[in-house]
């Protein structure tokens, strides 16, 4: 039987992290930094272990002191850590020290004769399996891949101690700030998204869209030239195969051409709707319920039908 | 300041081809630079300009698809001063830690440098863990989600781009950085550099040449397949009139 | 004959079209288009990429490239439903190396350096088009200035370029074929007055009306030999044809691309419009037309790399790509049907601006004219 570790810089990711640990079977084991262990008991670890915290540090100079312990119990082991942008700096700095295979973004992990995990190749065209061969696995989780288990305040376990290890190469951190134009936003989680596209024509006019997300109890999604090119909404926002994949119950896309790379983010909602001028847009191959107008009439129309 | 910038011809998405068994075709894709790593030789091209005496090595490794004699009046074409090429049948579709022990042989071969650019993935596997798993076999300092460099004296600051915060970092040279896709707008070549690219010196070595040991690999891959499509309904009207909007705002009620 | 692109040709053309997909859209061109704004952000794009500047020589900071990869860099312009009838740069810098001076030339260059095309050509005048004999702007001399009078019509990018050439007519001149010379000339001169014309197509460059009342130059505004304007003119007329020929080719298969994807998507009658047969006849005499003007540019363009003369075939090569483009964008409205003539499709532009390709450049009677005399002279005897 693998043991099995779990990591995350987020605590908020935890949950999902252990779910995904206990399908594996066995003791979980939870890496933490800091001495707050209940959070991690109630969500299923079974052993928590905690790594020295200091403000100082980056959390990539956690990853001798991890490796460390995770050789020290024995093999085989899997690590799995969130999918986060620091989460894939220290699975690929610990497949080097634990000369481990690692996958990264896995949208599901399966135990079995080595660790087998899956995720989107080709700009999300389709999906790669793979198994890790090496006596140790790191997989990074995809946000939303597993359903947290059922939180129990009442679970104990062992808490253990880790001694930090310093790493042999450090990079200094000069300054950390909040980053502008960021959210905190899961909308990986939301229920409803109104999703907004390269329809839209100035950033005055997310006012409509909005209105209309509003008006549905719904968040505001965007495909990747509203993040990253013209930055008129928050990269956490950002729906497509390096942005967030929904697993919303209503996902309506404005303005959105629907290319494949969208899709792969916007696919696992339950009923997709989509306006869009151009009635050869590919978007329409994927809704269950399309429009073919424009947007700046029909926006507010629905918005207004809506509120009635 | 002397700069490797690493990339990876992938096929061309479009020309993918998906077959009736959900398996994909790859056939008819001409080879193309992945879309990312033109933002690491962007960075590399513009670290240089910024910096006297400098110099931009493109780096990669690879099997058959690096004999393409356009792909690399290609790359070339956008800024790098030579061309190094790593081409192997073992590292025909490697996975990251093949390619990544594989580059850092060509580094080795190459000599000394200062900087490794990579990109944040490459647009088959997207595996986002050569450049990472590349310093960390040089041992050199490495980081990710780099978005902006400024070059100093035996180091360089960048600034880090994560999910809600920003750090600015003091990386000591030599080092390994990958970079977001909007740390730059690549530059698109311009009909001299074009014609100057066929010009620039290239070197071809094998995995023996450079010394890399395959095998071992850590991880396999089972299969790549497009995944099922979802059955939608596809109830499509065209026109935004009034009643054709009320009727489609009363099938949005129905899912609420 | 070897029809494959070198791999420099493919990679020029693919950077062609990574600058258009990403920087100018659609939209971009539609609403130039509709505010007729000369696109100067576009041109200055073509300028920065150095497409404005291929076949220029490298010591004037040139991209050396022969006539065909020139004509196949218009070509690709057009196919991707960017205006390349603007693209005239190269055009003014050959005449300025062929008969202009130092200062001229240079002026040249520094405008097509930044995408622009330096000059209008000023020459058909309202009594005088096609018959270029009865021009009628006359150049006088006086205390060491000379000095012009009249009118001319239709003169492309007389409102956009910086500077002008003037076709003028010696009015003592006895011979007409050694009256007329050519002269530099700023748009903003005092006397000089241009007037816009409203047209169906071109929108995005002007056509004028440009008058000359008692426009005071210097003698050095001379270009070339003086009396000898038509014969710097000819060599470069040729030249011209074939770039119209390539105008036309463009945007025909911007259009045929987008009737022949619409073909798969349109349905009708409960199937795609593209599997009816009369549908499919359309396509099929589309893609030969194309392919006929293909092969006509590049062969006549190769004909100019090779050193071989083009009298015949550039006249031959501009008639039939102006007649057979229209029919081209024609039917791809056509397919298009309703959509295609509404302002949204950018085939509805492209079948105004179409037009004039058999009008400008020598009328397509004229293009029957230099062929057909040529022709019969061919088989005398």
């Amino acid at each position: 039987m693998s043991k099995i570790w779990v990591f995350s810089d987020m605590a908020s990711r935890y949950p999902e992290l252990l779910a995904a640990a206990a399908s594996l079977g066995g003791d979980v084991n939870a890496l933490v930094i800091g001495t707050d262990s209940a959070k991690a008991f109630s969500y299923g670890a079974t052993t928590v272990t905690q790594l020295p915290a200091d403000e100082s540090r980056m959390i990539e100079d956690y990853v001798p002191t991890i490796a460390k312990c995770v050789t020290a119990s024995g093999t085989p082991a899997v690590v799995l850590i969130s999918a986060t942008k620091r989460g894939k700096a220290v699975a690929a700095k610990l497949g080097i020290a634990l000369n481990a295979g690692v996958i990264n973004d896995a949208s599901s992990v399966k135990g079995g004769d080595g660790v087998t995990a899956t995720h989107m190749v080709f700009g999300g065209l389709a999906v790669g399996t793979e198994t890790v061969k090496s006596a140790v696995a790191v997989i990074t989780m995809g946000s939303g891949a597993f359903e947290p288990l059922p939180e129990d305040a009442a679970r104990k376990g062992d808490v253990v101690t880790a001694d930090f290890v310093p790493p042999p190469v450090s990079i200094k951190c000069l300054e950390r700030r909040a980053k502008q134009n960021s959210s905190s936003v899961d909308i990986g989680k939301a229920r409803r998204i109104v999703s907004i596209g390269r329809g839209l024509k100035a950033q005055e006019d997310l006012a409509m869209v909005r209105d209309l997300a509003s008006a549905l109890d719904a968040e505001v999604g965007c495909s990747r030239p509203i993040a990253e090119g013209e930055n008129w909404l928050e990269r956490e926002r950002y729906v497509g195969v390096t942005g967030v994949q929904v697993k919303a119950d209503l996902y309506v896309a404005l303005g959105i051409s629907g290319q494949i790379q969208h899709m792969v983010g916007a696919n696992g909602a339950k009923t997709i709707f989509a306006v869009n001028k151009d009635k050869n847009a590919p978007i329409f191959q994927y809704a269950d319920f399309g429009l073919v107008g424009d947007i700046y009439k029909v926006v507010p129309a629905m918005t207004a039908l809506l509120r009635k | 300041m002397n700069i490797v910038a690493c990339f990876k011809l992938v096929p061309e998405e479009q020309d993918i081809i998906v077959n009736g068994d959900r398996t994909l075709n790859l056939e008819k894709a001409t080879p193309k630079i992945s879309l990312y790593d033109l933002n690491a030789v962007e960075a590399a091209t513009e670290l240089a300009a910024a910096m006297p005496d400098s110099k931009v090595s493109a780096l990669s490794v690879g099997g058959k698809i690096l004999e393409n004699s356009k792909a690399r009046k290609d790359i070339l074409s956008r800024g790098p001063d030579a061309l190094y090429a790593v081409i192997d049948p073992a590292l025909e579709s490697a996975l990251p830690r093949e390619t990544a022990a594989a580059l850092a042989a060509a580094v080795g071969k190459i000599g000394s440098y200062d900087l490794i650019i990579c990109g944040e993935g490459s647009g088959d596997l997207y595996a986002q863990q050569v450049g990472l798993l590349l310093g960390s076999l040089l041992s050199v300092p490495v980081i990710n989600e780099v978005s902006k460099i400024t070059a100093g004296d035996g180091k360089v600051t960048v600034e880090r781009t994560l999910e809600t915060e920003v750090e600015v970092l003091e990386v000591p040279l030599p080092a390994v950085v990958c970079v977001t896709a909007d740390i730059n707008t690549p530059k698109i070549p311009s009909m001299k550099a074009i014609l100057a690219a066929g010009k620039k010196p290239i070197t071809v070595w094998s995995v023996t040449d450079i010394g890399a040991s395959t095998g071992g690999a850590p991880v396999v891959m089972q299969s790549i397949l497009a995944p099922a499509q979802a059955d939608r309904k596809k109830v499509i009207v065209e026109g935004d009139s009034d009643d054709k909007v009320a009727a489609f705002v009363e099938s949005l009620r129905k899912v609420l | 004959m070897d029809f494959k692109l070198t791999e420099e040709q493919e990679l020029l053309l693919s950077s062609i079209r990574e600058m258009i997909t990403r920087n100018f859209p659609a939209d971009y061109f539609k609403k130039c288009d509709e505010e007729y704004r000369y696109p100067i952000e576009f041109m200055h794009a073509l300028g920065e990429n150095g497409i404005s500047m291929l076949g220029v020589p490298e010591e004037l900071g040139g991209i050396p490239a022969d006539l065909l990869t020139q004509m196949l860099a218009i070509e690709e312009v057009g196919r991707m439903g960017a205006p390349c009838f603007l693209m005239m740069g190269a055009h003014c810098v050959h005449n300025m190396i062929d008969f202009g001076n130092k200062e001229q030339l240079a002026k040249t260059v520094e405008a097509v350096a930044t995408g622009v095309p330096a000059y209008s050509l000023a020459i058909t005048e309202p009594q005088a088009g096609s018959d270029n004999n009865m021009l009628g702007t006359t150049y006088t001399r006086k205390n060491g200035k000379v000095y012009l009078n009249g009118q001319k019509t239709f003169i492309s990018g007389a409102a956009d370029y910086p500077y002008m050439i003037v076709v003028a007519r010696d009015p003592d001149g006895k011979d007409p074929k050694k009256c007329f010379s050519l002269w530099w000339v700023d748009p903003k001169s005092p006397g000089i007055r241009i007037n816009r014309l409203h047209k169906i197509g071109w929108r995005m460059v002007s056509n004028c009306e440009v008058f000359f009342d008692n426009v005071e130059i210097d003698e050095s505004a001379l270009i070339g030999q003086e009396g000898n304007g038509f014969v710097h003119l000819m060599r470069n007329f040729e030249i011209e044809r074939l770039t119209i020929a390539a105008y036309s080719l463009g945007p025909a298969e911007c259009a045929f691309e987008e009737a022949a994807r619409y073909t798969n998507q349109r349905v009708q009658f409960g199937k795609t419009i593209g599997s009816y047969q009369m549908i499919q006849d359309k396509l099929t005499q589309m893609a030969i037309k194309i392919e006929n003007m293909k092969n006509f540019v590049y062969k006549v363009a190769w004909q100019d790399d090779n050193k071989q003369s083009l009298r015949l075939s550039s006249a031959l090569c501009k008639l039939y790509c102006s007649q057979t483009a229209q029919e081209v964008i024609d039917d791809a409205m056509q397919i298009m049907g309703g959509v295609g003539y509404t302002e949204d499709c950018r085939i509805s532009r492209l079948w105004r601006d179409i037009r004039v390709s058999r009008i400008g450049g020598g009328t397509d009677q004229i293009m029957t004219y230099i062929a057909g005399r040529q022709i019969v002279k061919q088989y005398a005897s």
